[in-house]
């Protein structure tokens, strides 16, 4: 039985599924961390991401960009994937109205 | 967004949709064999590429590398089993120098497996995945959708039933490097006759615990073409010449330098 959500909003039954990989992904790391070591590691995990991402958006880097802490953080630094390879084209911290253009 | 993107997702169905033909993928519709031997594994894969029912390569390179002694074969769609190695050959060169080890078949394998799953088996790369690591000798193979199977002798593509006829008939459990690399060359020889999909040569890969990987590029060549019977240049003057004119493109003046001409190199 194959679901019907594609065939009504024209997306494909991927898109839905990769959207939401890389945060699925992290939070069933956090879990096992919590599992296995307890409820401060993941905590602890998710302040240094925090402050990481607080210092890259002062620096002005988009969220969307490459960050080498952030990389070190969740482990991706020693990973590649089609995101590295066919990066977003944006360079640089786009301000809120040609995001919301873009949305629109 | 980032990676692979669906921005033209809608796009294609509405051309599908109004009758605009789909280009057809090149699709190694294969023969790949791999079988394990007494101190290493082999793996031998046919060269033939197809976009439907024409042959777009007559010598395609099926095994791709993975790492110096992690070496692969791809059937399924080409672009998909070429990029996916490429893609995890490059993680598994991170993690080693991450690790500072050599990598491993295993890892090779999880990486893979783990990137085809998430993808649902939209990627169409059915691998067979072989090499020699600190723990010896290993042969996978990976589905398009995720699962793996090991064995000490394998085959996939639209030839594997051929190829497996030959294994079956012909393994037995301790082989000799020689033995397993002719084997091999039998199992993919039946995909290459039997099915329309596989054909031209042999490529083979032999890795051998404490020796480098060998590649046989063209390790046997059933399909020659045939000399043809007669040659089909024209003779000299067939062509009758009815004017002939002569252009210049540049002109050549000859002078004589002088000594006071020569330029001052050291002043």
């Amino acid at each position: 039985p194959q679901p019907m959500a594609p065939s009504l909003n024209n997306h494909h039954p991927l898109e839905a599924r990769l959207r939401n990989w890389d945060a699925q992904q992290e939070e069933q790391k956090l879990q096992i961390q919590r599992n296995v070591y307890g409820v401060g590691v993941p905590l602890r995990r998710q302040f240094e991401l925090k402050i990481v991402d607080e210092m890259d958006q002062k620096m002005g880097l988009a969220q969307t960009l490459p960050s080498i802490h952030r990389d070190i953080l969740t482990g991706n630094d020693s990973r590649t994937d089609w995101e590295d390879i066919y990066p977003d084209e944006i360079g640089y911290e786009e301000d809120f109205h040609t995001r919301l253009e873009r949305i629109m | 967004m980032p990676g692979l993107s669906f921005d033209n997702y809608l796009r294609n169905k509405a051309l599908e949709d109004s009758g605009v033909k789909l280009p057809t993928v090149t699709a190694t519709g294969t023969t790949i064999v791999g079988c394990k031997f007494d101190g290493g594994v082999v793996i031998a894969a046919d060269t033939r590429a197809t976009a439907g029912p024409i042959v777009a390569d007559k010598n395609c390179e099926k095994l791709h590398r993975m790492s110096p002694k992690i070496w692969c074969a791809g059937a399924g769609t080409a672009a998909d089993c070429e990029f996916v190695t490429q893609l995890i050959s490059s993680t598994l060169e991170l993690q080693s120098l991450y690790n500072n080890r050599p990598p491993r078949v295993q890892a090779c394998l999880t990486l893979l497996k783990q990137h085809l799953f998430k993808y649902q088996g939209h990627i169409g790369a059915y691998l067979i995945v072989a090499g020699v690591d600190a723990l010896g000798a290993h042969l996978f193979s990976v589905q398009a959708h995720g699962s793996t199977d090991v064995g000490p002798y394998l085959s996939l593509g639209s030839g594997s039933l051929a190829a497996m006829a030959v294994l079956e008939s012909n393994w037995k459990s301790q082989l000799t490097k020689e033995e397993a690399m002719d084997l091999c060359a039998q199992a993919i020889e039946a995909g290459i006759w039997n099915d329309l999909g596989s054909g031209s040569n042999v490529d083979m890969c032999v890795m051998e615990l404490d020796k480098p990987a060998c590649l046989h590029r063209n390790y046997r060549t059933p399909n020659v073409r045939a000399q043809k019977e007669r040659s089909y240049k024209f003779p000299r003057g067939t062509t009758g010449v009815l004017q002939k004119k002569t252009k210049p493109v540049f002109e050549v003046v000859e002078e004589a330098v002088t000594r006071s001409d020569v330029m001052e190199v050291d002043a």
